[in-house]
């Protein structure tokens, strides 16, 4: 069940009503952990045994490495648990893209690979990430074990973010389950205020945009440059408030059992370098890529071409992670030279505009903003392309591309989408101010302003939610 | 209790505003009242509508999108369109709006002119023929134009749900009249003014309204039928009967009239390009066929806005139907639509309506431009010329 669904008004609404009544945590975690997997069985109830197998493993992995006294034993432990966790990814997610990849480049010598449907059990990439976290923190001794199989079971299942993150740091959220829940008035009113705030973003800026975006992605010949660059601008637009959507409701249904799940999201489209944006965008996801893969490599310790290399390994990594398709890599890869790129130019640059004239600074950090900007839109071409009957997706966004910078025939069907066009400034408008307050907007649902701001948001919602849903984006990763 | 009436109070406001944010820009829909003709129309008065194209115009009696005319001046002209939705055209303002457009162009020639739009959604040619008298003794028309579509001509033609219903009588049929809708009593009036008062219960209706709205107009209109199993060409005999018997009908009730067809064009295909000429932009399914062919051998005029529509597309690759705030291509012809048929007719009645009695006249032709020449062409550019249709012309030229 989604989200900006009925069933899961109800089914949390019921949550809420026993774990109110258990009182006790013990209790609450085993009610909460029952919630959870019947939340994810109403998915997909084969894949339970996988969620239930991935929180054993590395419980049990976690354990060993915490009372392990040779180091020898911690690493082959840590190894297993690794190598489980990425085996269970590898084969679910990426065993179709590499056979198939081999298949192509081996055809002509007469190699061939039994080619299996494996179908992909939802939420798998964080569920993966974040029990690996798990391990790793306790052989770093950063954090302890969780204290039973239903604490680390709790985590990975939890409902609010089983399905597309945001990623939790073990260390952080374990704490949380060691207290009684008591679900209090404040914690309600924020978490419903965030989960309507998320609904808007989603309901009504991610699904009217997604149409025009959707259209004009799957046949881009037919359309005007001008076209095409609303296109994409569109797909950002939905592509960040699905996802954010997303990430606030899991934040909001979590704040009202009373845990804090971090923010994902910190308006990355105001960001002035592709630093920054990797800051703001997606969080828990870059900051985990950073922790846990980029130190691991050495991060900017060996030196500058080192470190060159390390941000590309990374952002490949990352760019496959989202999706089993080379489009996916050569976006990480794109990202990853961008990132070298500012690393050095922070390194060689920045130092001597330090000593120019306030103007000047002013006109580098504007541009600077508006390099991030189409940056970041152009990749998202290469991120949201998809392949049809007689083109790759990349022969699709490399022609999309081209069109928009004008390096091919710019003509086409001129489409000023009307939702886009009326939600663009409102939502430049928001991500501004939300950048300038820092903080998720709170309302008083017993004061006036708060219950008008929650009805007059309900009405919109109901008014003009398309018929149609489109599906969350991220579900697919 | 302070907080719950609070509470109350701003869902109260909160509706409130609500209300006239969607009255001032988006949406408002007139309660419908009973005609004693047309059955159950808007009430007269201000309406607005967004949710496919755009449009903010007064309606008149009848819910049409004409105001109150006087009687009858001995200098005037008065053309009377007769239509369904594409007539009636609320996703396009007054100004779009080719009866409009067609009424300033023949001001131009004729100045004590006035073209009535009577299109109402819904209508077909059941009901332009059951109707005729009554338009005829309303409006007193010089010269009628008729506007089919699709829906006409190839959906079901028995006119259930419609003001008259085609029954089969003899080698024929005729037309019975369907009770639709009965009067609205005066009490019903002001209780319903009272319920529209209650704000919970229009905003409940508005959105019941749109969302209703917005399914019939994303809703696809069923594929032709395809030639080549005996139930489909049965179905085709079928229906190019009634359809001969309507357009029949037709031309004896208005007898200075010409038929307006506005085809739905499919523009896009994600697999055929459109140097293709198997592109289903160039093909003509057979219902249209078969009433070009039909108008053809009864002496019926006919513009059938296909080739226009088609032409205008190869040379500027902006279609003719769609909007904005739905999807370019899908759905009623827009303000490029408007004005291309605008012109059209304005062409015919130029040459034509002058005449004192209808005359077998030419056929605007009913094929399509062919594909574009691969050599002139790089994906979706426009082609050069209209060449001649590849279909048996039967027009008396």
């Amino acid at each position: 069940m989604i989200f900006s669904s009925y069933q899961y008004i109800l089914f949390f609404t019921c949550v809420l009503v026993v774990v109110a009544l258990l009182r006790r945590h013990t209790y609450q975690n085993i009610a909460l952990l029952l919630a959870s997997y019947f939340f994810y069985a109403w998915w997909d109830w084969r894949f339970l045994i996988m969620l239930i197998a991935l929180s054993v493993v590395n419980y049990y992995v976690g354990r060993r490495i915490e009372t392990a006294t040779v180091v020898g034993l911690k690493n082959r432990w840590l190894t297993t648990a690794i190598v489980f966790d990425l085996g269970i990814l590898g084969f679910f997610k990426y065993y179709k893209f590499f056979v198939g990849s081999a298949d192509t480049l081996l055809a002509h010598v007469g190699v061939s690979f039994p080619l299996l449907n494996v179908v992909l059990p939802i939420g798998i990439s964080f569920m993966v990430f974040e029990v690996m976290s798990y391990t790793i923190d306790i052989y770093r001794k950063d954090s302890k074990s969780a204290d039973t199989l239903v604490d680390l079971a709790l985590l990975v299942a939890f409902f609010p973010h089983l399905i597309a993150g945001p990623i939790l740091k073990p260390k952080q959220f374990l704490p949380q389950f060691r207290n009684d829940i008591v679900i209090r008035w404040s914690n309600l009113e924020q978490g419903i205020s965030i989960f309507v705030l998320g609904l808007v973003k989603k309901v009504l800026i991610a699904n009217n945009v997604a149409p025009f975006a959707d259209r004009v992605f799957s046949d881009p010949h037919a359309f005007s440059s001008g076209t095409l660059w609303l296109a994409v601008i569109a797909y950002a637009i939905q592509i960040y408030a699905d996802f954010s959507g997303y990430s606030d409701m899991a934040i909001g249904s979590a704040k009202c059992l009373g845990y804090d799940i971090p923010r994902n999201f910190n308006f990355p489209y105001v960001s002035r370098n592709i630093t920054e944006f990797w800051r703001r965008w997606h969080i828990s996801l870059s900051t985990w890529l950073r922790e846990y893969l980029y130190f691991s490599l050495g991060g900017n310790r060996k030196g500058h071409r080192r470190t060159y290399v390390n941000l590309m390994i990374v952002m490949l990594l990352g760019g496959l992670w989202h999706g089993a398709n080379w489009t996916f890599v050569v976006w990480g890869g794109m990202h990853g030279v961008a990132l070298a790129i500012h690393k050095a130019w922070s390194a060689r640059v920045e130092p001597l505009l330090a000593n120019t004239s306030v103007w000047i600074q002013k006109s580098v950090s504007a541009l600077s903003i508006a390099t991030t900007i189409v940056f970041v839109l152009v990749t998202w071409v290469f991120f949201r392309a998809t392949a049809t009957a007689d083109y790759s997706a990349f022969q699709i966004s490399s022609y999309m591309v081209g069109k928009m910078f004008g390096l091919t025939d710019g003509g086409g069907t001129i489409w000023y989408c009307a939702q886009v066009l009326f939600i663009f400034p409102i939502f430049v408008l928001s991500h501004y101010l939300g950048n300038y307050l820092r903080d998720y907007p709170r309302f008083r649902l017993t004061s006036f302003r708060g219950a008008f701001t929650f009805f007059f948001m309900l009405e919109l919602l109901l008014i003009f939610a398309p018929t149609k849903q489109a599906p969350f984006i991220y579900f697919q990763f | 209790m302070k907080v719950a009436l609070k509470v109350l109070l701003a869902l109260i406001v909160s509706l409130c505003c609500t209300e006239v944010l969607l009255e001032a820009f988006f949406y408002n829909m007139p309660p419908r009242v009973h005609d004693d003709q047309l059955g159950m129309v808007l009430q007269p008065g201000r309406y607005t509508s967004s949710t496919e194209g755009y449009c903010r115009t007064m309606l008149g009696p009848h819910g049409m999108r004409t105001p109150k005319l006087g009687p009858k001046q001995p200098n005037e002209y008065r053309v009377l369109v007769l239509g369904d939705s594409f007539t009636e055209g609320f996703q396009v303002s007054d100004a779009a709006l080719f009866t409009h457009q067609l009424e300033v162009q023949l001001q131009r020639d004729r100045p004590h002119t006035t073209v009535i739009n009577a299109g109402k959604s819904g209508l077909y040619p059941g009901d332009y023929i059951g109707l005729a008298s009554f338009y005829q003794h309303e409006f007193q028309p010089d010269f009628t134009v008729i506007q089919l579509g699709e829906s006409d001509v190839h959906q079901d033609l028995t006119g259930e749900g419609k003001l008259f219903a085609m029954r089969p009588q003899g080698d024929g049929f005729t037309l019975v009249k369907q009770d639709k809708g009965s009067p609205a009593p005066a009490r019903e009036g002001r209780v319903k003014k009272l319920a529209k008062a209650v704000l919970a219960l229009s905003l409940t209706r508005r959105v019941m309204e749109v969302k209703e709205l917005l399914n019939t107009t994303t809703q696809a209109i069923s594929p032709p039928a395809q030639a080549g199993s005996a139930d489909k060409q049965k179905h085709l005999r079928e229906q190019a009967a009634k359809i001969r018997w309507l357009a029949a009908g037709m031309k004896a009730s208005y007898p200075r009239s010409v038929l307006l067809y506005v085809p739905e064009l499919v523009y896009y295909d994600p697999k055929l390009d459109l140097r293709d000429p198997a592109h289903p932009l160039y093909q003509v399914p057979d219902f249209e066929q078969n009433l070009n062919q039909d108008c053809a051998s009864l002496g019926i005029p006919l513009l059938n806005m296909r080739r226009t529509f088609t032409e205008y597309y190869l040379r500027t690759l902006q279609p003719v139907h769609g909007f904005d705030n739905t999807t370019p291509g899908e759905g009623h012809t827009n303000a490029l639509g408007h004005r291309l048929i605008a012109e059209t007719l304005y062409q015919y009645l130029k040459d034509h309506a002058s005449q004192p009695t209808a005359q077998v006249v030419s056929l605007k032709g009913p094929g399509s431009p062919r594909p574009v020449p691969a050599s002139t062409s790089q994906g979706h550019s426009a082609a050069k010329q209209d060449h001649p249709p590849q279909q048996k012309d039967r027009s008396a030229r």
